[in-house]
């Protein structure tokens, strides 16, 4: 990119975190002078940024970083733009409805920041190699998908090379995270294998709101339960008329939507429960978060700060955990979040897990899978340099019948680790320990 | 009230989740005006005029210069040389084709020097960068005026975020986790009868698991009580022997959800209904007992509450009830039993103020605005801002120097922006503006920080050279991070202002963006 055309008095703001030494700029700072600017070189032409995600904090980020002189930038997101983004995604106008939130709003920028070059990628980020992901100075992640942040998360992990225990900073790609719900939001800066990773703190997240099941079919009590029933039953019992094929429900369709509603009041009404309104219907089956322009401008001008900073060595950072709450006042609260021991991901420590020898496989796994410490989705084990139980069609049918057999059977001893992969951690092997119980 | 359109409903879906559709209202018809289109200015606007504020001003007498091409999103290239409150005008109306939006080019000092009534009809006026001198005039207007006023600025790494209004009132404060009101240690009539009137030992399993635990609690704090002189537990060991009674009563401790939620809430159940400090700050307020023919609608309510809560010595039932776990016969029943001694409350409270009305020779108040009132009343928030006149006229010193005290507090911050701002008003140039001055001016900042303190009455040593060297390295630069955070917290503060929910800030906030830290006090 041919910078010799841009204003000279452009970058007079930035050019003087970049130019002058300061009193809490990192120990590593070196000014930029006249004849050696390296910093503004940087910014301008070596650094490349990836964004995930260009939604709400997707939006705000791409203008953050071109105005904090990234030129280099891409972004990926798979989303179409819904008229439900308006309200907060400002680089999308009405006429962009239906269009690819990566490419109107890398469109955008590149028309309004002279000299920004913003490439948009509509694609999973699972769509991307290793070789991609390893031309980054550093990702920035704006997702509302759990899942999603804990795969960029495990891959960036992944991309660490460690000889000896000795981590090569070179390939340390530092993930900046946000996330926000309606007046409240976190912004947290990840150092892979240095500082915790987002796999650290996953049992901190709540689960999703569930409702009992014999709640939902027998006792119904509120106006969700009622909606959920729509959704559960309703849509299976073939002897409701439906003005759609139930197996091509789609809850952005209006038609299919309307039809839920009118099943919920019905029930409702039923059962005397008040309060099912075509918005509540909505909100529960697209399990809606309430979002707003000013807690994403927030939280991911945050982000972008700490991207600056780590760019450029001009100033402290953040350690590495704030969370912002605008319910009551202005509250913020930075502290730091300690790796955890054993995390699956960024731990070199094993985890142990409390089993009887009895157990079968089957229940071994179901077990593995409720603990909130690894929330495997999809895990297939190894031990002792064999296969357990692997998902995938062929080693599938050749381990399932390990399902029914106890772990003594299956020749796994007291204090045996376990190896154990699975979809949602990309390249990760957790390993396990097995910690057999005393039978009574 | 307005409602928002069909298509505007979908459109601002996510926020209308959070504010209701009042709350939307009140923003529709809100004007607002900003000094300065700087990037802190614009950012804070795009964030009020996406969810859809009625009309916005911006009074700004720059040209668009090739600085702010570097840090400003509502400028282009084409526009250099342009009137720069123009142009970021016509940008942010692009977000929103709802939104009235205007320019004035004039200089916003000369604006507050020579025509200061040209705020009167704003709701809300935003000050950025504008020296102390005409701040404090405007300031002084707008507290009179009954206008908001927000001042915010980024300097280098900091925000700094100041608001003031004479009187804000909140009916829905919308706290994260409200208590509920269920008054399960004591039970209006309504409530008891119904629980005594379920015979446990009749009940299959099925319905002995499927009572409500409220029920099942106001049963046996009774069974207690009368085997207690009368007396609910008060010890702890007390509580706890209750708790095994009451464990012992279910047929299936392990399988009846209902006996479970009993002790999840047994802690809660014991605290009896109280009148939370801030409403109670409400009730005891002088306004309650000098209404006149023109008191706001709010302090007539908080006076009829006032009487509602030394007649019955509580506040009135809020009526909902939480899930848990019942059939839905039982439960229904139980909602019905709340809901009708809610409405008996409201029209209690109703009574008290239709009385006061006539006393007072005031209009009527609309019974839905009652009725929020009474349905809000645990969630009541009051608070008068100090005017910036008075922070300097009446420093809060002591909280100044014991926040100053500690290490690494954000209050140095304040200190050295007071003093920037003390600079302009003497050199007509910020500290480290221009490369050549930045030694001189360290010098220059640090006699006017040490004067300050010395005003302030607090030792001098207490601001390391440090922070008058950071300071003096900005140079007064905006960046845009630091612009948009600020902007972004100023227009959610702002939001709250305006749609009289939640709770703003009261009244200083400080970001830190070297660290990612922030503070709030009031000064």
């Amino acid at each position: 990119m041919d910078t010799t055309n841009d204003l000279p008095n452009r970058w007079t703001d930035i050019g003087k975190m970049i130019k002058r030494n300061g009193p809490f700029a990192s120990p590593d700072f070196v000014p930029d002078t006249k004849t050696t600017p390296t910093i503004m070189n940087g910014l301008q032409n070596d650094f490349k940024v990836l964004v995930i995600g260009a939604g709400g904090l997707g939006c705000e980020i791409l203008k953050n970083l071109a105005l904090s002189g990234f030129k280099n930038i891409d972004v990926i997101d798979m989303d179409t733009i819904d008229v439900s983004n308006l309200n907060r995604q400002f680089l999308f106008r009405r006429k962009d409805v239906g269009k690819s939130k990566a490419e109107v709003a890398a469109a955008f920028i590149n028309s309004r920041i002279t000299g920004c070059n913003v490439t948009p990628y509509k694609c999973r980020i699972q769509d991307k190699d290793d070789d991609y992901y390893r031309q980054f100075k550093v990702v920035i992640a704006g997702l509302d998908s759990i899942e999603a942040r804990r795969w960029i998360n495990g891959q960036l992990v992944n991309l660490v090379v460690c000889d000896d225990g000795n981590i090569d900073p070179e390939t340390v790609i530092p993930l900046i995270d946000g996330g926000t719900e309606g007046f409240k939001g976190q912004a947290r800066v990840i150092l892979p294998k240095i500082t915790s990773c987002f796999e650290c703190s996953i049992d901190a997240f709540p689960p999703p709101t569930t409702y009992a099941v014999c709640t939902i079919a027998n006792t119904p009590r509120l106006p969700e339960h009622c909606i959920q029933w729509a959704l559960m039953f309703g849509l299976e019992d073939a002897k409701l008329p439906k003005p759609f094929d139930p197996k091509q429900f789609d809850n952005d369709n209006p038609l299919h939507m309307n039809w839920v509603f009118e099943t919920a009041k019905k029930r409702a009404e039923d059962h005397n429960i008040t309060g099912v309104t075509y918005k509540l219907t909505q909100g529960v089956s697209k399990n809606i978060i309430p979002a707003i322009a000013s807690t994403n401008a927030i939280i991911a001008a945050a982000c972008c700060n700490e991207a600056f900073k780590f760019c450029t060595d001009s100033s402290g950072f953040l350690n590495n955990y704030m969370m912002y709450n605008g319910l009551n006042g202005v509250y913020t609260y930075t502290f730091e979040y300690e790796q955890k021991e054993g995390c699956a991901v960024c731990g070199t420590n094993v985890s142990t897990f409390d089993i009887s020898p009895s157990t079968t496989l089957e229940v071994f796994m179901e077990k593995l899978m409720e603990d909130p410490r690894f929330q495997f989705k999809k895990p297939s084990l190894r031990s002792n340099g064999r296969n357990l139980y692997m998902q995938g069609t062929v080693l599938n049918a050749a381990t399932k019948p390990n399902l029914t057999k106890t772990l003594q059977e299956l020749e796994v001893l007291d204090d045996d680790e376990i190896t154990i992969t699975d979809p949602a951690l990309p390249g990760i092997a957790c390993r396990i320990k097995v910690h057999y119980l005393q039978d009574n | 009230m307005s409602q928002t359109t069909g298509t505007d409903t979908e459109k601002y879906d996510r926020q209308l989740r959070l504010w209701g559709e009042e709350g939307q209202a009140r923003l529709e018809k809100s004007s607002i005006c900003l000094l300065n289109g700087t990037a802190t200015g614009a950012e804070t606007l795009k964030n009020l005029v996406l969810p859809g504020i009625g009309a916005f001003t911006i009074v700004d007498n720059q040209k668009v210069a090739e600085s702010d091409l570097g840090n400003n999103f509502f400028v282009e290239r084409q526009s250099l040389g342009q009137n720069r409150s123009k142009v970021v005008c016509e940008l942010l109306r692009e977000l929103n084709d709802r939104v009235k939006g205007s320019s004035v080019e004039e200089d916003p000092i000369h604006l507050i020097n020579t025509n200061i009534s040209f705020f009167k009809d704003f709701n809300l006026v935003i000050a950025n960068r504008i020296p102390e001198e005409p701040l404090l005039t405007l300031s002084q207007y707008l507290y009179e005026n009954n206008i908001a006023l927000v001042v915010v600025n980024s300097y280098g790494f900091i925000g700094y975020l100041r608001l003031s209004v004479p009187e804000h009132q909140v009916i829905e404060s919308k706290p994260d986790t409200p208590m509920d009101d269920l008054r399960i240690s004591e039970p209006f009539k309504e409530l008891e009868d119904y629980a005594n009137s379920i015979n446990l030992e009749s009940l299959n399993s099925q319905q002995h698991s499927h009572i409500a635990y409220v029920l099942l609690l106001i049963k046996f704090f009774n069974a207690w009580k009368s085997t207690h002189g009368g007396k609910l537990p008060e010890t702890r060991p007390e509580k706890e022997e209750f708790k095994k009674f009451f464990i012992s009563k279910s047929r299936n401790y392990k399988d009846e959800l209902n006996f479970n939620e009993g002790v999840t809430n047994l802690l809660k159940a014991f605290q009896p209904s109280r009148v939370p400090s801030d409403v109670d700050q409400i009730l005891k307020d002088p306004k309650t007992s000098e209404l006149t023919e023109n008191s706001d609608d709010f302090w007539v309510l908080a006076a009829a509450l006032k009487s509602f809560v030394e007649e019955h010595k509580k506040l009135p039932l809020h009526g909902n009830v939480p899930d848990m776990t019942a059939d839905t016969l039982g439960f229904i029943k139980l909602q019905n039993i709340y809901q009708d001694k809610a409405n008996e409350d409201l029209s209690d409270l109703t009574g008290r103020v239709e009385s006061i009305l006539s006393k007072i020779g005031k209009d009527t108040i609309p019974q839905e605005y009652i009725k929020k009132f009474c349905k809000n009343a645990r969630f009541l928030h009051l608070a008068r801002y100090r005017s910036l006149n008075e922070e300097r006229t009446q420093p809060r010193t002591q909280v100044i120097t014991g926040e100053l005290e500690q290490p690494d507090n954000l209050m140095v911050f304040y200190i050295v922006l007071r003093a920037v701002d003390k600079f302009f008003t003497l050199y007509n140039r910020y500290p480290g503006f221009n490369d050549e001055d930045i030694d001189s001016d360290q010098s220059l900042l640090k006699n006017i920080v040490n004067q300050l303190l010395s005003e302030l009455q607090i030792p001098t040593d207490l601001v390391k050279d440090d922070y008058v060297n950071e300071f003096t390295r900005y140079g007064a630069s905006e960046l845009h991070n630091i612009a948009s955070l600020m902007g972004g917290i100023t227009s959610q503060e702002i939001i709250k202002l305006i749609t009289h929910q939640y709770i703003p800030l009261n009244n200083t906030y400080i970001f830190n963006g070297i660290n990612s830290t922030g503070a709030n006090w009031k000064l």
